[in-house]
């Protein structure tokens, strides 16, 4: 391998693990804005929801 | 129908979201096709275009997409045609919608067939039985009667129905029941556990490619053959071989009882029997060592020769200067002090100038070209023969090939067997990374003035980032109203890209390069590189069937969690359309989409429909609607309102500028792309409509899904205007 082929691949595979490590840092450190409206992990289509038995409904 | 309204849909969380989009994007294309593209363009020199493209290009479009979607969302739409029914007024553009449903419908219809696959092989792998030995041509051989690409139908050779047939059955059962599940219960569920395993199992395989010890270089093949067999059995190949060549020679010549078309027929046939002995020979070596036959010597480094290596020429030469005992000897210690001498660049060139000769060839053989191109043709094959020899002339040219040796075939061979280097880890990633440039040499800036380059790394950001599917549109549009678009987007497409570059760029082509040498240079292309080369690789590898396992196990959840986000965009539509409960839609859907995997599945000669399809609707139409997202974005919404949108709820703010290069240079550059797109591409498959039945009934079908669709938009932006949704009505 040539160094200018060791040059761009470890400043390519740098760039990308920097810029995700930077995107992962702040979406995990900014807090999750309140505007949430419906519960989303609950929301099921309401077809799939009427055929679960009552006592199991989200 | 439904009378009364459920909740919409939404994300449980930011990151669900950002792990469904980048398991959207992440796909079969950053393992396999990335780092053959790159290979083939430039190599490191790729990636200055390559991240060039990804910030003027790919990121600028993935904000509009996610801010698009979020906005639809907030008018309360989720389908692309609700998005545009929300956001234009023009009657044509928002039937122009249907684009955006038939697009990842139909990519769904072949990507769905190639996931299963990916899903036959893990199995395999995990029962032991792809054991097919260690040659390339084994494993294509298998891959092609997998897939049926001998004939159409879904029999395989006994009549029994295909085993791919039950692989795409499984996946589309297990497609649809995540889609069934919905956005957050099934996708954003089914994403947040695959994306880390997939992450997890790339990198288990990266460890193991990159602690791969360094593999023997293998002889050429006469003196490799003669140590590896037993004595009888080379006796038993020689002799074959001197009557092959003998009746070769002898075809030469010609009966003159004979007309001449029979001459030829018979000349390529004894030609063609001299290589395809050498093949036979070299297999045979292979199964035997598997079966554990006695005799086979193990510890050879024997490999099949390849591109010029594999022609009459060159292997009747290399067999004769094996037979002559002295030479043979003088040969093999220049052979040995050129693959020492030469350094990794001289032998690129090497490579390259047979490359450039074969091409120029090929050029000339064809009638059809005009005389200035073969003029240029001849031009070419005289400078690759002057650039050889002075090349060779460094080390001494060859004991046989004297200063105006006639003969160029010697000089050929010589050049072949010299610019193998030395199969270690670090030269493997030099395959993948060296920059270097189609004239030859590893200048980046020669490689940089190709523009062959440019479309090759903004394509493949293109089509990496999923940006023109019609996708991250709909799964933006579950984001809540003040949900960050700028950070998601960007954390979405720095995974993508990390899986690319990182994962895809350091495995599987220093993986091919170790194991196959430079003939990895023969298939770099997605399938070949993904079911031919890497299954041979894998053979070879300590512990292979397991790395070859998790390979396969890593692609397979790379594919699902796109092909699985392909049928969102369709479902939001037929729900929000025409009030369709997710059971209806989802008959539908898998009605629509079964219908299209069957055609792909029973049309698999020559994988001639799936081709038609990728080309049509997985290239062209992304291209369009892309440009028209883009289009729609910086001049119907307006860029600088667009920005505001999009900063809002947004950590990261974007920039003014953002407005000027999504308003004039993303499109400048789609429209630069599509134009060289057109050039190199669009035209000859545009020729080959003509010629193939297939591709003719699979445009057909292409064009009725979309007038299907179209007529679908027509109906649903009726009705919601009957319901006073229109907000360029003062509806919504």
């Amino acid at each position: 391998m040539t160094t200018i082929g060791w040059v761009m691949m470890l400043t390519s595979v740098s760039f990308v693990l920097m810029l995700t490590a930077f995107c992962f840092y702040k979406v995990l450190t900014t807090p999750e804005d309140g505007q949430q409206i419906h519960g989303p992990l609950d929301i099921e289509p309401d077809d799939i929801q009427r055929d679960r038995p009552a006592g199991k409904r989200s | 129908m439904s009378d009364s309204k459920p909740p919409r849909e939404q994300w449980g969380s930011k990151v669900g979201a950002i792990l469904a989009v980048a398991g959207s994007a992440v796909g079969l294309g950053n393992f396999l096709r990335f780092p053959g593209n790159a290979a083939e363009n430039g190599g490191g020199a790729f990636m200055i275009p390559y991240f060039i493209s990804l910030v003027l290009l790919g990121i600028p479009i993935c904000w509009v997409e996610w801010t698009l979607g979020r906005e639809g969302g907030r008018l309360g739409f989720n389908s692309s045609p609700g998005i545009f029914y929300a956001l234009v007024k023009n009657r044509f553009v928002r039937l122009f919608s249907a684009v955006a449903v038939l697009i990842p419908v139909a990519i769904y219809m072949y990507y769905g067939v190639i996931e299963a696959w990916c899903l036959s092989y893990a199995l395999d792998y995990l029962m032991g039985r792809m054991d097919l030995g260690t040659q390339v041509e084994a494993y294509t051989k298998h891959f092609e009667q997998f897939v049926g690409m001998d004939a159409d139908g879904l029999t395989d050779g006994t009549g029994a129905i295909n085993k791919v047939v039950f692989f795409v059955l499984i996946v589309f059962v297990a497609n649809y029941f995540l889609i069934y599940k919905g956005v957050t219960k099934g996708i954003e569920r089914f994403c947040r556990v695959a994306m880390p395993i997939l992450i997890l199992c790339a990198v288990a395989v990266l460890v193991r490619v990159l602690t791969l010890p360094e593999q023997p270089l293998p002889e050429p093949w006469p003196y490799a053959l003669q140590e590896a067999l037993p004595e009888e059995k080379w006796g038993a190949f020689a002799g074959r071989m001197d009557g092959l060549i003998a009746a070769a020679e002898a075809a030469e010549a010609g009966d003159p009882g004979e007309t001449a078309e029979k001459n030829a027929a018979a000349r390529e046939a004894a030609r063609a029997a001299v290589p395809a002995a050498v093949m036979a020979a070299v297999s045979e070596y292979h199964r035997g060592l598997a079966r554990g036959e006695k005799g086979e010597r193990a510890e050879v480094a024997l490999a099949a020769p390849y591109g010029f290596g594999a022609t009459y020429d060159a292997v009747r030469l290399a067999w004769a200067e094996s037979r002559d005992g002295g030479a043979a000897a003088a040969r093999r210690q220049w052979v040995k002090k050129a693959r020492e001498t030469l350094d990794h660049s001289a032998k690129w060139d090497l490579m390259h100038y047979e490359e450039v000769e074969k091409a120029a060839k090929a050029t000339l053989a064809d009638a059809g070209k005009s005389e200035a191109e073969h003029e240029a043709a001849r031009a070419d094959v005289e400078r690759a023969q002057r650039a050889r020899r002075e090349k060779l002339e460094t080390i001494g040219l060859p004991p046989n090939v004297g200063k105006e040796a006639e003969g160029d075939g010697r000089l050929r061979l010589a050049a072949f067997e010299a610019s193998e280097l030395r199969r270690t880890v670090a030269n493997g990633l030099g395959f993948m990374w060296n920059p270097r440039t189609a004239k030859g040499g590893d200048s980046i800036l020669r490689a940089l003035a190709d523009p062959k380059v440019w479309l090759a790394a903004s394509s493949q950001i293109f089509f990496s980032l999923s940006v023109g599917f019609g996708i991250i549109v709909t799964y933006s549009s579950y984001l809540r109203r003040r949900d960050d678009v700028v950070l998601s987007g960007l954390t979405a497409a720095s995974v993508n890209e990390t899986c690319e570059v990182a994962l895809g760029g350091l495995i599987t082509l220093p993986a091919a390069f170790i194991f196959l040498g430079m003939a990895a240079q023969q298939q770099l292309g997605t399938f070949s590189l993904g079911f031919y080369s890497l299954p041979a690789v894998f053979a070879q590898m300590p512990g292979g069937r397991w790395v070859g396992f998790v390979w396969y196990a890593a692609l397979f959840l790379a594919a699902i969690t796109s092909s699985v986000s392909m049928l969102q965009p369709a479902i939001a539509f037929l729900e929000e359309g025409f009030g369709l409960k997710r059971r209806s839609s989802v008959a539908l859907l898998g009605l629509l989409t079964a219908l299209g995997a069957l055609m792909v599945t029973y049309f698999s000669k020559g994988l001639v429909a799936l081709g038609t399809m990728d080309f049509w609707v997985g290239s062209f139409f992304i291209f369009i609607l892309a440009t028209v997202m883009v289009l729609l974005f910086s001049w119907a919404v307006g860029a600088e309102r667009g920005r505001q949108l999009a900063n809002e709820g947004a950590h990261l703010k974007l920039p003014r500028v953002f407005g000027f290069v999504v308003k004039y240079i993303s499109p400048l550059y789609l429209l630069s792309i599509f134009v060289f797109w057109v050039k190199e591409e669009a035209l000859d498959q545009a020729k080959a409509v003509m010629k193939s039945d297939t591709t003719l009934f699979t445009l057909l079908f292409i064009g009725l899904m979309l007038l299907f669709f179209v007529v679908l938009v027509g109906l649903a932006n009726a009705r919601w205007t009957a319901e006073g949704r229109d907000p360029h009505r003062g509806g919504a």
